[in-house]
């Protein structure tokens, strides 16, 4: 599943419409909307909210969640421009964050400063280069971080201000974020796709099948786990060599057989 | 959804250490690198060490972190290291893993990430190096955890450690690649030692690095200008077919060296630290040989002794064929070093 984070339903609005998700009720006060492939959740603004969303939602869905998104408006030098973010600095702890960034993507790289404080001037570069500025990405990267390897959480800005808090209205979010939607969401879709399944299902699988066709003790099941990833991974029909043997009719069969199958593949 | 994503190519980022930007080193890489993403940093720990990294992602993509080392330099070769008679064996950690990408690297054990740091500060080792001499003749691994010849395209950081050795003669020191190097310069305290192992294994598990016939190539190369070349049966991996394929190996590789011309020879078996085993099947899933049922025994995971020992005579007993049976080193006494 993809988990999209927004501070406000303004920035969430163009992704409910354009996914075509349904509200889903309430986790914990966060609004969720969803269907089978995403889980939206509208986290409410600041560091501390952002934070309480990332980690409820992620750890009520640990192990389903292939990638953590967030998405949102920031103040910055180049208004109506959309970033994906390549570093994050804690303002207020002075931490730097730091995506992976594996993967090509239609839009330009910045760096992210991150605060619970409104930005009221309009400097956005420090000695480490050019930045946009929000009040969650930090949270976000951190809490997601504790779920999700680096590569798996990505971040996308737009500018909505020069640092003018007050001209961001929900209409205003809306009409900020609808044009990326699509490039944002494709990018996505195609790095989920990317993902390779779990390496050992065809072996573990196998001994599943075989253990109690051995009638293995627990340490014997390791052993054959171990023996069949062997076999596999070095392009041995392992499954005829047992399959020829059977049936076994009692776990001291079931040894002799395993010690069999050590002689051949050693 | 539209497909698969693209991923960024290698070092299309590259973080910097806003302390080592204007050294000359960090200036090299990144003209080489001239459409790199530069990101400066504080720290290197700030991405290398970070939590959860998936190396199997990120060897898709591998980023370069341009940094100072301002630990430890220059390391005591463990007990277990293969120092070919030195007493005063020392590795040099200049590099924190490798460009390449063997299967059965230790380093994938040792470190959470696939990226790579290169400390730019070589003066400072330098410096630690003339030091330690005052103390006495010296032999040190200047790629003992990576291979240096891997990023010969953007820095050429074995050149800078001969010009050191040329000018302190109780410093001897080894380059260890698997790779062609570009240029070799005959000293008598540079050591260029060559990992050689059968296509099949090459072509399996140690991407990246140089074929068999390059680094054959490469060997000539080297005894040709006079260098004083060693060569590594090590590590033996045992694959399915071994015997054919070390076999077939052998017999190129007897006939591809002018032998009297090498220095020395070590023979090893592939083994590593038992702590490293998981993550090094984590990072290497389903590869014939990090899934191999290895023995554990006093803390390292090896292939059982009878077996390790086969393939150590299998190819001990073809060497005095060509050379001084003196000349070779070899782990038949139980000694681990490494990956190699
Ligand atoms: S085994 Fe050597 S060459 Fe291969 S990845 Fe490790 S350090 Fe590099």
């Amino acid at each position: 599943m993809i988990a999209l984070f927004f501070a406000m339903k303004g920035e969430a609005d163009p992704y409910i419409d354009a996914l075509g998700l349904k509200g889903a009720g309430d986790i914990s006060g966060f609004k969720i909307y969803s269907d089978d492939t995403y889980i939206l959740c509208v986290t409410g603004m600041g560091k501390v909210n952002s934070a309480c969303a990332v980690t409820r939602i992620l750890s009520l869905y640990e192990g389903k969640i292939d990638i953590a998104v967030n998405i949102g408006t920031c103040a910055g030098e180049d208004v109506g421009r959309t970033y994906i973010i390549n570093r994050i600095c804690d303002i207020d702890s002075g931490r730097d964050l730091y995506p992976d960034m594996l993967y090509k993507s239609p839009f330009v790289e910045i760096s992210l400063h991150t605060s619970d404080r409104y930005k009221k001037d309009s400097v956005f570069e420090d000695d480490y280069g050019p930045y946009v500025y929000d009040m969650e990405g930090a949270a976000f990267f951190i809490s997601a971080s504790n779920f999700l390897s680096p590569d798996r959480i990505l971040l996308f800005k737009t500018v909505s201000d020069p640092g003018d808090p007050d001209i961001v209205t929900a209409d205003y979010c809306r009409s900020l974020l609808e044009p990326s939607v699509q490039d944002i969401t494709a990018l996505i879709g195609d790095i989920v796709s990317s993902f390779e399944g779990d390496p050992y299902l065809a072996a573990d699988t196998m001994a599943c099948k075989y253990s109690e066709e051995l009638h293995c003790s627990e340490y014997m099941r390791n052993d054959l786990n171990r023996l069949i990833r062997y076999a596999l991974s070095s392009g041995v029909d392992i499954a005829s060599y047992i399959d020829e043997r059977l049936p076994i009719r009692d776990r001291i069969e079931g040894k002799k057989v395993l010690e069999d199958v050590r002689k051949m593949l050693l | 959804m539209s497909g698969k994503c693209s991923y960024n190519p290698t070092f299309s980022h590259v973080y910097v250490e806003e302390q080592v930007k204007e050294l000359p080193l960090t200036k090299e890489v990144l003209s080489n690198l001239p459409s790199s993403k530069i990101i400066y940093i504080k720290h290197y720990k700030d991405i290398f060490n970070r939590k959860k990294q998936d190396y199997r992602a990120q060897s898709k993509s591998r980023s370069l972190i341009l940094a100072a080392n301002k630990g430890n330099l220059i390391f005591k070769g463990s007990d277990m290291c293969q120092d070919h008679g030195n007493s005063r064996f020392f590795y040099a950690a200049g590099v924190m893993n490798c460009l390449f990408d063997c299967d059965y690297c230790f380093l994938k054990g040792m470190y959470n990430t696939a990226d790579i740091v290169l400390f730019v500060n070589l003066e400072d080792y330098f410096d630690k190096v003339k030091r330690m001499l005052s103390d006495g003749p010296m032999f040190l691994s200047v790629s003992y955890d990576t291979d240096l010849y891997a990023l010969q395209g953007i820095a050429d950081i074995p050149s800078r450690w001969i010009d050191l050795a040329k000018v302190n003669l109780d410093l001897t020191i080894e380059l260890r690649t698997k790779a062609h190097p570009k240029t070799f310069v005959p000293l008598g305290n540079v050591i260029y030692s060559f990992t050689l192992s059968p296509q099949k294994v090459i072509s399996s598990f140690e991407r990246g690095t140089s074929s068999l016939r390059g680094r054959l190539d490469a060997v000539k190369e080297a005894t040709d200008a006079g260098c004083k070349v060693r060569l590594c049966f090590d590590p033996l991996i045992r694959v399915r077919d071994w015997e054919s394929c070390y076999n077939e190996f052998m017999d190129t590789v007897i006939y591809g060296v002018c032998w009297d011309k090498v220095y020395d020879i070590s023979v090893g078996t592939f083994r590593i630290s038992a702590e490293y085993i998981k993550k090094l099947r984590r990072c290497c899933p389903m590869s014939e040989v990090t899934e191999y049922p290895f023995v554990n025994s006093e803390g390292y995971s090896k292939y059982p002794d009878e077996i390790a020992s086969s393939m150590r005579s299998f190819i001990l007993k073809r060497l005095p064929e060509v050379i001084d049976e003196g000349k070779i080193f070899c782990d038949s006494d139980g000694s681990v070093f490494g990956d190699r």
